[in-house]
């Protein structure tokens, strides 16, 4: 298998939220379909990169001579599809990429230095993204996916840590994992994703909804960079807890935002927890695919009729007992 | 606060799908149960069915009761359903996710329930899915949805009290949000 | 699904329906009498009349509510369910030595006398059971 080296080059002012996206969802593509492709792609710097990636029309100037140097440019859009002229639009999906990277072969081909030939798939810096919504953005690109036969392994340094069904409905690992999983102290970012054979027997398949769930919670303490502070969400579907175990507070969060739309700093008031809190939470009902914008007309809450428990403060001390009483975590 | 809701939680849903099961896995007193013998084994494989209520009880520490309803599952006791719901906090749905009519049945009750009490909260616990990635239930979310209920759909086994816990602390959750914004304020 | 009248060979179902015909045409105040199963079925019904499926469905489940109002205050089985109201009365009697259990379910109007519709309605039930036996 040949070995290729490819870098991304972030603009250095962004314009667009959507040029970032765009890179690192082309990051996460890279990253899910390691070890897939007829050559193995390594992120490099641009300087010992024999492929860049760069935005249409970035102004940078290093690209004249990059690409007057024998590199092969490849250009992102965010424009629309028909104005552009990009090799890929942005959103584009995984069979783009991959076709496109089919396609830079014939082009480095007849580049070949004999010494880049035949060389070691596991040589050059092994890549490790950073970027806290790498894993999630993987996710959600397998995904979209759809390929229920193969198994991909995540590797912390090389150690196996959790297997992974291609089409990301199944994941296995220990129950150890499973628990820093949710706990949030494995840090997901950091995983190494391949192609690998099927696990051995072992513990049972995890619902991938509920790694899906706690990655996009522990993901970052920021709003993912999908969602605006300005903007008011709603739930418009549930997310499956019996398979996800949520927390407390994460039941709180989609019951508020069922009720009415918010925005995250009124999700923290209407739903009694931490403005961190709403922020993971809504996190992960956008990873879950479950939240809508709402526009921006102010939906109050609705008034119901209530348990008959004399006044209304009394409802909510009515509500305490009860969850003391079945030894519900608060 | 008005005073015609009462402090009760129902469970419905077909024959066989956990109710009475549920409610002992929650009621702080034997459940009080209807139970004959069923003569109708192709409808629903199982020796007794619930033919009025099935009936138990959470005793808060204050003295305040929450009474606990089990309907009958089979549709000619359709008139038990909206006796037991009138006036209640919520209702819980139990389906049974193995049955060749869990679908239907789901659309059914759900469409039932909501007519009856459009505001009511409702939860929906599918035991015995057949699918362990969840992909089931989100075609029946789906379903729901575009008939115009947002409700929770969750894989459950109601033999299993935290699931039970669940689908209670979900239908709390539920009625809380529907306080006002005031009232969030003043607390 | 099979209508529980059907559970019953011909000639006893025939037997049942005479005998309830007969009960109504003496008893000049009941307007409706059914045979019930225990979880809800109407067996037969004279006259035959659209509510009587109801009325076997509601029947079972007061007989049921009854019998577990009566354990839970730790008396005896039920004997007669008897709802007063001032257009009429319905009363519930279970057929003696029936397994699966059955009963009847009588509806008359308020010209019949209780007690008169009570020992009627008892030895109907006396009677079924002995055709259900045979």
């Amino acid at each position: 298998m040949v070995a290729r080296r490819i870098a991304l080059v972030k603009p250095a002012s962004v314009i667009e939220e959507k040029i970032t996206h765009a890179l690192q969802l082309f990051d996460s593509i890279l990253w899910a379909f390691q070890g897939t492709t007829r050559s193995t792609w390594t992120l490099v710097a641009p300087e010992t990169a024999e492929v860049i990636v760069v935005h249409e029309g970035d102004p940078d100037e290093r690209i004249g001579a990059w690409r007057a140097s024998g590199k092969l440019i490849v250009e992102i859009s965010v424009r629309d599809r028909a104005s552009s002229a990009a090799a890929l639009v942005y959103p584009f999906k995984a069979s783009e990429v991959l076709a496109l990277l089919e396609r830079l072969d014939g082009p480095l081909n007849s580049q070949t230095d004999p010494q880049r030939e035949n060389r070691s798939p596991d040589s050059g810096v092994p890549r490790q993204s950073q970027e806290p919504w790498s894993f999630v953005e993987t996710l959600r690109t397998i995904g979209e996916v759809q390929n229920a036969e193969a198994w991909l392994i995540a590797r912390d340094a090389k150690v196996p840590c959790l297997w992974l069904r291609a089409d990301g409905a199944v994941y296995v690992a220990e129950q150890s994992t499973i628990e820093a999983i949710r706990r949030g102290t494995l840090n997901l970012a950091s995983l190494n994703l391949q192609k690998a054979v099927p696990p051995e027997r072992g513990p049972g398949p995890q619902p991938g909804s509920e790694l899906s769930w706690f990655a996009g919670y522990h993901a970052s303490a920021e709003l993912a960079p999908w969602l605006k502070p300005t903007v008011r969400y709603r739930v418009n579907r549930w997310p499956n807890f019996g398979l996800i175990r949520p927390l407390p507070a994460h039941i709180r969060v989609a019951a508020t935002l069922t009720s009415a739309p918010a925005r995250v700093d009124e999700i923290a008031v209407r739903a009694h927890v931490s403005a961190e809190e709403a922020t993971r939470t809504l996190n992960a009902l956008a990873v879950a695919n479950v939240v809508v914008a709402a526009g921006d007309e102010a939906a109050p809450a609705r008034s119901s009729g209530l348990p008959a428990v004399g006044s209304r403060g009394g409802f909510a001390t009515f509500l305490s007992n009860v969850r003391r009483h079945l030894g519900l975590r608060m | 606060m008005t005073p015609d809701q009462e402090l009760k939680i129902v469970f419905t849903g077909p024959m066989g799908a956990g109710k009475t099961t549920a409610i002992r896995a929650i009621s702080d007193v034997p459940p009080v149960s209807t139970e004959v013998d069923n003569s109708d084994r192709t409808a629903c494989d199982k020796e007794s069915t619930t033919v009025a209520l099935d009936y138990g009880q959470l005793l808060l520490e204050d003295g305040t009761a929450v009474r606990l309803y089990g309907t009958p599952g089979q549709e000619r006791f359709g008139f038990m359903w909206e006796i037991l719901c009138s006036g209640a906090m919520g209702v819980v749905l139990l389906i049974g996710g193995s049955s060749s009519t869990a679908l239907a049945d789901l659309s059914s009750y759900a469409q039932t329930f909501q007519r009856l009490n459009p505001d009511q909260p409702l939860v929906i616990g599918v035991g015995r899915a057949t699918c362990a990635d969840g992909r089931q239930l989100d075609a029946y979310a789906a379903a729901l949805a575009s008939r115009g209920i947002v409700a929770p759909v969750f894989d459950v086994d109601v033999r299993r009290r935290e699931d039970v816990l669940l689908l209670i602390e979900t239908l709390l959750c539920i009625l809380e949000a529907q306080v006002p914004e005031a009232e969030h304020a003043a607390r | 699904m099979q209508p529980a009248s059907e559970r019953f060979p011909p000639h006893i179902l025939e037997s049942i329906q005479r005998q309830l015909a007969e009960f109504v045409a003496a008893n000049p105040g009941v307007t409706l009498a059914v045979l019930t199963s225990g979880d809800g079925f109407e067996v037969a019904a004279h006259p035959h009349m659209p509510i009587a499926q109801r009325i076997a469905a509601m029947s079972s489940s007061l007989q049921a509510l009854s019998e577990a109002i009566l354990r839970e205050a730790g008396l005896s089985r039920s004997r007669n369910l008897i709802i007063e109201s001032d257009g009429g009365t319905i009363v519930v009697l279970g057929i003696p030595d029936t397994s699966p259990r059955l009963s009847l379910a009588v509806v008359a109007s308020g010209s019949e006398i209780l007690g008169r519709l009570l020992w009627a309605t008892r030895s109907c039930c006396a009677a079924l059971g002995r055709s259900l036996q045979a």
